[in-house]
């Protein structure tokens, strides 16, 4: 018999607070030595081994083209560029499909198409602005992640898409306000969000609920920041208010209704006590004393994170009573 | 059931006739701590601490006296809090938030006055931690405070290279022993240490990285200094290789050798081009063997931040990096291709 890593660091962990005594321990132990067996070390060893030499190779090359990127001509440069990309999606077509290499030469290659993109744009110099670029990214490694179907492709995706939103919102004179940026933030992020939560399963070859909680936590942060500053202000932001009841309303609904997802749950607990915090802030400083408020503040971030942070653990004692059931 | 699961673990304790029924509830309801909870937890009462120490600060008149026997006042409360209501995590919550305020209270317009008062803060901050009855948590953020007060103006500034070693060595002599020290009836004080003194390493190795370490050198030659590097770099290599040895001391003679080889070329390479990458690659084994598989992914994320920060290092050319680089993810390729090969053998 050989102990799982996570049986052993429970055990070590009750025998540290005192839950389970040494005798108990020790009968523990003869069962099977507490500690992690050849074949952990193994498994851990190969898989750190190939892919930590696999990334310090790739960034050595990176780094040497780096030492001698103003010497290297313009074709040199765009070559380096197109045969990573063909050297990815060459290796993802003749591994199998949607196993480990086919899904990390496919993120590889949504990478390059990027690392192409910056290039084409700084040879060329075609006086795009850097959210037409990082827009560009997005949509050209779709395919890539589409075909890879991993949730690190698909973040990726997310990401650059909210990189591209960010860079546009700097670019002036394009949006009419912060208060329209942040809607399109919230826009983009809720439709990741509804498209991660209902279709999963033609996304992603293994289930995980990554993509579906980075996309829901932004989308409730764009809509938790313009509630946040629509407390403050009554024109612009202050249609976020009502925005953010119903957004974090609908998430506490389905995550503890339909589907317990307690790191979901958990970020519309945070979501919620900062707007409380910012209308009592508005209550409280408004033209007023402030050190009273700042004692006021205080005690209500306590009371606030302390009531939230117990209710999580109950959930977070049923979702494990559920798995167990 | 899945066979990693705690369920599994508790059914195996009653099959065995190890744990009763009420002791195997307990187990369950201990297990039931997220280490995101206790990082919410954490972050909630940072907030809290700092609102009260800037409201005690913001009332007219109140001396330095005055908000010490303001903070001493809470801390007063946070001890009582984890004494009468242990078994919430809502009063523990408050307790925690009290103990900070209580602390940077104690040291609000202190800070500045030199060693004395950090020393005086270490003080506090170390007793708090020895407290019994109080949670896990505060344990580990107040041993925090507490190397951090003692340390901050006799190493953080002068020499973080050498810190970060002494912190390194303790993290891993710590997760080594783990677990013979947890049978000990003070296991969770030696806990919270190997906490603190991870989480502090892994921190100042970012810090001492950074590029905001680079800028604030510039700026301040006179106070930030890193007088040690030679004892920086050859405390990585020789804590990684002492590691190493201490981990395949029960392997037979030629997969020990092959083990040590890699391990001393790897020795060589980071001890010139990039000891604190050897470090996080040391903190992510020997945090593996202890079997804490949190701080094992945050080592491994933090040597990918590594790096990232490496290609800005100014001390080598981007050339030497390269080879650097190179060399290294050859010997690992060669290291992981005799792996595979024992992994097939069985």
């Amino acid at each position: 018999m050989q102990w799982p890593l996570a049986h052993i660091h429970h055990i070590l962990r009750w025998a540290e607070s005192g839950l389970l005594r040494a005798q108990q321990v020790q009968k523990l132990a003869t069962l099977a030595p507490l500690e992690p067996s050849r074949a952990d070390w193994l498994a851990v060893g190969e898989r750190l081994c190939l892919w930590g030499g696999a990334l310090l190779l790739a960034l050595a090359v990176v780094f040497f083209f780096a030492y001698n990127w103003a010497d290297l001509h313009h074709f040199a440069k765009l070559a380096v560029g197109a045969a990573a990309l063909l050297a990815c999606v060459a290796t993802a077509f003749a591994s199998q499909p949607t196993g480990t290499v086919w899904q990390a030469a496919l993120f590889g290659a949504a990478l390059c198409t990027g690392a192409l993109l910056a290039l084409i744009g700084q040879i060329y110099q075609t006086g795009a602005d850097i959210w037409e670029l990082f827009a560009a990214w997005s949509a050209l490694m779709l395919p890539f992640v589409l075909l890879a179907r991993a949730w690190p492709a698909w973040l990726l995706c997310v990401c650059i898409s909210n990189v591209c939103l960010m860079r546009l919102w700097h670019v002036e004179g394009l949006l009419h306000s912060a208060a329209t940026s942040l809607a399109l933030i919230l826009a983009l992020n809720s439709a990741w969000w509804l498209l991660a939560a209902r279709c999963k399963a033609w996304m992603l070859v293994q289930p995980s609920p990554t993509v579906e909680r980075v996309a829901g936590a932004f989308a409730l942060v764009a809509v938790t920041c313009g509630a946040a500053i629509g407390m403050w202000e009554a024109e612009d932001f202050v249609v976020y208010v009502p925005l953010f009841l119903a957004m974090a309303g609908g998430a506490l609904w389905w995550y503890r209704s339909l589907r317990l997802d307690v790191v979901m749950l958990g970020v519309v607990a945070c979501c919620a006590v900062t707007v409380g915090g910012s209308l009592l802030s508005r209550i409280l400083f408004d033209g007023r004393e402030w050190v009273f408020g700042m004692f006021l503040m205080a005690a209500y971030v306590l009371v606030a994170s302390g009531v939230s942070l117990s209710w999580l653990r109950d959930l977070y004692r049923q979702q494990h009573q559920e798995v167990r059931a | 059931m899945k066979t990693h699961s705690v369920t599994h673990l508790l059914t195996l304790l009653e099959q065995h006739s190890i744990a009763d029924e009420e002791q195997r509830k307990q187990l369950a309801d201990e297990t039931s701590n997220a280490p995101w909870l206790a990082f919410l937890q954490t972050l909630a009462a940072w907030i809290a601490a700092l609102f009260v120490t800037f409201a005690v600060a913001g009332v007219s008149g109140l001396t330095k006296q005055g908000s010490s026997v303001i903070g001493m006042v809470l801390i007063g409360a946070a001890l009582w809090l984890f004494w009468a209501q242990r078994s919430s995590l809502f009063a523990k919550q408050m307790a925690l938030g009290l103990s900070l305020a209580g602390q940077l209270l104690l040291l609000y317009e202190r800070f500045a006055q030199g060693t004395p008062s950090l020393m005086q803060g270490a003080l506090v901050a170390a007793l708090l931690a020895a407290w019994p009855h109080t949670s896990g948590l505060h344990r580990v953020v107040c041993m925090v405070l507490a190397f951090w007060f003692a340390c901050y103006r006799s190493l953080v500034l002068s020499s973080p290279g050498l810190l970060i070693v002494v912190l390194m060595t303790l993290a891993a002599a710590l997760w080594l022993t783990r677990r013979h020290w947890s049978l000990w009836s003070r296991a969770t004080y030696m806990a919270a240490l190997a906490h603190a003194a991870t989480f502090l390493a892994l921190a100042l190795l970012l810090w001492r990285n950074s590029q905001m370490w680079s800028f604030m050198r510039f700026l301040a030659p006179d106070v930030l200094r890193d007088s040690s590097y030679l004892a920086y770099a050859g405390g990585a290599a020789l804590l990684w290789l002492a590691c190493a040895v201490w981990l395949t001391r029960s392997l037979v003679f030629v997969q020990r050798l092959w083990l040590l080889g890699a391990a001393l070329v790897l020795a060589m390479i980071g001890f010139k081009a990039t000891p604190s990458l050897l470090l996080c690659l040391t903190l992510a084994l020997v945090t593996f063997y202890a079997c804490q598989r949190a701080w094992c992914a945050l080592s491994m994320l933090c040597a990918c931040v590594l790096l990232g920060l490496f290609y800005y290092s100014l001390h080598q050319t981007l050339l030497f990096k390269s080879l650097s680089l190179g060399a290294a993810g050859c010997a690992l390729m060669v290291f992981g291709w005799q792996v595979r090969r024992w992994k097939l053998q069985g």
